[in-house]
């Protein structure tokens, strides 16, 4: 590996996974919404 | 009172009830793993972490520097000290006045140049330190490239005056 | 899950949720120009700082995180309500504190690599940092080791309390140890900052938009939780009814 493609691994290394995770995080936020009430989410 | 379903399929807790027991067991699991690894860390610490280097004015005198075993030593590399030949390195490390000759079969990586700290790992021979592995250690300081810097003689003068 | 679906916004966005996911993308994108392209390479590390400018940030908010955890957790404690919602704050802060220290150990491996000339040794901020990571790997896996949720919330906030005492551990490992890692260059004990001026806008700036990021995921993980604990209650509470429904004596 050269020099340069170390520095842009560490980059997309540093925000592929956050993306990852919100992307997951919304995924679980749309399958669990059915089965609540708006009471259950308060921040609406 | 048990709230536990009696019939699978009952309204929206099932499907929860079964995920959360699953969670349970992975949690475990995780756990588990966790303490193994919390061990192996730990003794890594206690092994190898603790003073991680001996400097160079300390080989055969401080405790657990002792010259006959096995090192990790810290020094500058003196400048103009390099020589390369047949795939072999030869340079002097220094640090407090005191000098080592090491002897690394290979081109060292990383940012190994003169004037910069590094940890030679292996075992001193003949007063001769034969390493395997070379560990630059760059400071914490962090100076722009070629802003108002004359030239790289200058460069390398305050690079090692830096680091001394 | 269709495709559809994702057009829709998630039930746990906001108008504050959008706003800081804005603000993070631009950031990233601000952050990137500046620490891939406008400032200029070190002396004697060369290109590779400029894994400095992800590293550093990554590595000061998953500290904040876990502080964040232990403040909550405290909170939870110390409140005469118990708020579970202060628990699940906990838990998603640790959640994104962990993903940000993993970023911070594989980020610093690769520029180890590329500085040091190796990825990965046991020298004591290593050893420190991994064995911080794997503390709270631990506090997660507490926290799903079932139980009602305020079982849950108080086993993993007493957790909680002691991992923190690990982060000045990690931070001054650097000066309580010989080691191979650098000291700190801007969080110093006199305050005598050894940086350059672009170079340390641009670190303090990702430290910022981290931040930002930070917030933005634990946002919308905490109201996740939210839902996933009000499934759990409603589920309790049908079995509940069906067992009245049955003539069963509570």
């Amino acid at each position: 590996m050269k020099h340069a493609d170390f520095i842009v691994i560490s980059w997309v290394l540093s925000f592929l996974p956050i993306a990852f995770y919100a992307w997951r995080n919304a995924r679980r936020a749309r399958q669990l919404d059915p089965l609540v009430e708006k009471s259950d989410k308060p921040w609406t | 009172m048990d709230l536990s379903p009696r019939e699978p399929g009952v309204g929206a807790a099932p499907p929860v009830r079964s995920s959360t027991a699953r969670r349970r067991w992975v949690s475990i699991g995780i756990l588990a793993a966790v303490i193994v690894a919390g061990g192996v860390v730990v003794t890594q610490f206690l092994s190898s972490a603790i003073d991680y280097y001996c400097n160079v004015d300390e080989v055969g005198e401080r405790d657990g520097c002792e010259a006959d075993r096995r090192l990790r030593v810290q020094g500058t590399v003196e400048q103009g000290s390099i020589k390369q030949a047949a795939g072999t390195t030869t340079f002097l490390i220094s640090f407090n006045a005191k000098n080592l000759d090491v002897r690394y079969d290979g081109d060292p990586g990383g940012i190994f140049q003169e004037c910069i700290p590094v940890v030679a790992h292996g075992r001193l021979v003949n007063d001769v330190f034969l390493s395997d592995r070379i560990e630059v250690k760059h400071s914490n300081t962090y100076v722009a490239k070629n802003e108002d810097r004359m030239d790289e003689a200058e460069a390398a003068a305050d690079a090692c005056s830096r680091v001394g | 899950m269709s495709n559809a679906q994702t057009s829709v916004p998630p039930p746990t966005r906001t108008a504050t949720t959008r706003n800081l996911g804005l603000i993070a993308i631009l950031g990233s994108v601000v952050l990137a120009l500046l620490g891939l392209f406008f400032t200029a390479e070190d002396v004697v590390q060369g290109s590779s700082v400029r894994i400095m400018y992800v590293h550093v940030p990554t590595a000061w908010v998953a500290y904040l995180a876990f502080v964040f955890t232990a403040v909550c957790s405290a909170g939870y404690l110390r409140g005469k309500k118990h708020s579970l919602n202060l628990d699940r704050l906990a838990g998603a802060s640790a959640e994104v504190g962990v993903i940000f220290m993993g970023l911070t150990l594989v980020t610093g491996s690769l520029w180890g690599r590329l500085s040091w000339g190796t990825y990965w040794d046991w020298d004591p901020r290593l050893t420190t940092t991994v064995f911080l990571f794997v503390t709270y790997v631990g506090y997660l896996a507490v926290r799903g080791l079932g139980g009602t949720q305020q079982q849950r919330a108080k086993r993993s906030a007493i957790v909680a309390l002691f991992a923190v005492i690990e982060i000045p551990l990690v931070h001054f490992s650097v000066l309580l140890w010989r080691s191979l890692h650098q000291e700190a260059t801007v969080l110093r004990p006199n305050g005598d900052v050894r940086m350059d001026g672009l170079m340390l806008f641009s670190l303090v700036f990702g430290v910022a938009v981290f931040t930002v990021i930070f917030a933005w995921l634990v946002l919308h993980r905490n109201r996740v939780l939210a839902l996933v604990d009000a499934v759990e209650m409603r589920g309790i509470d049908a079995a509940l009814a069906a067992r009245h429904a049955e003539g069963v004596p509570t």
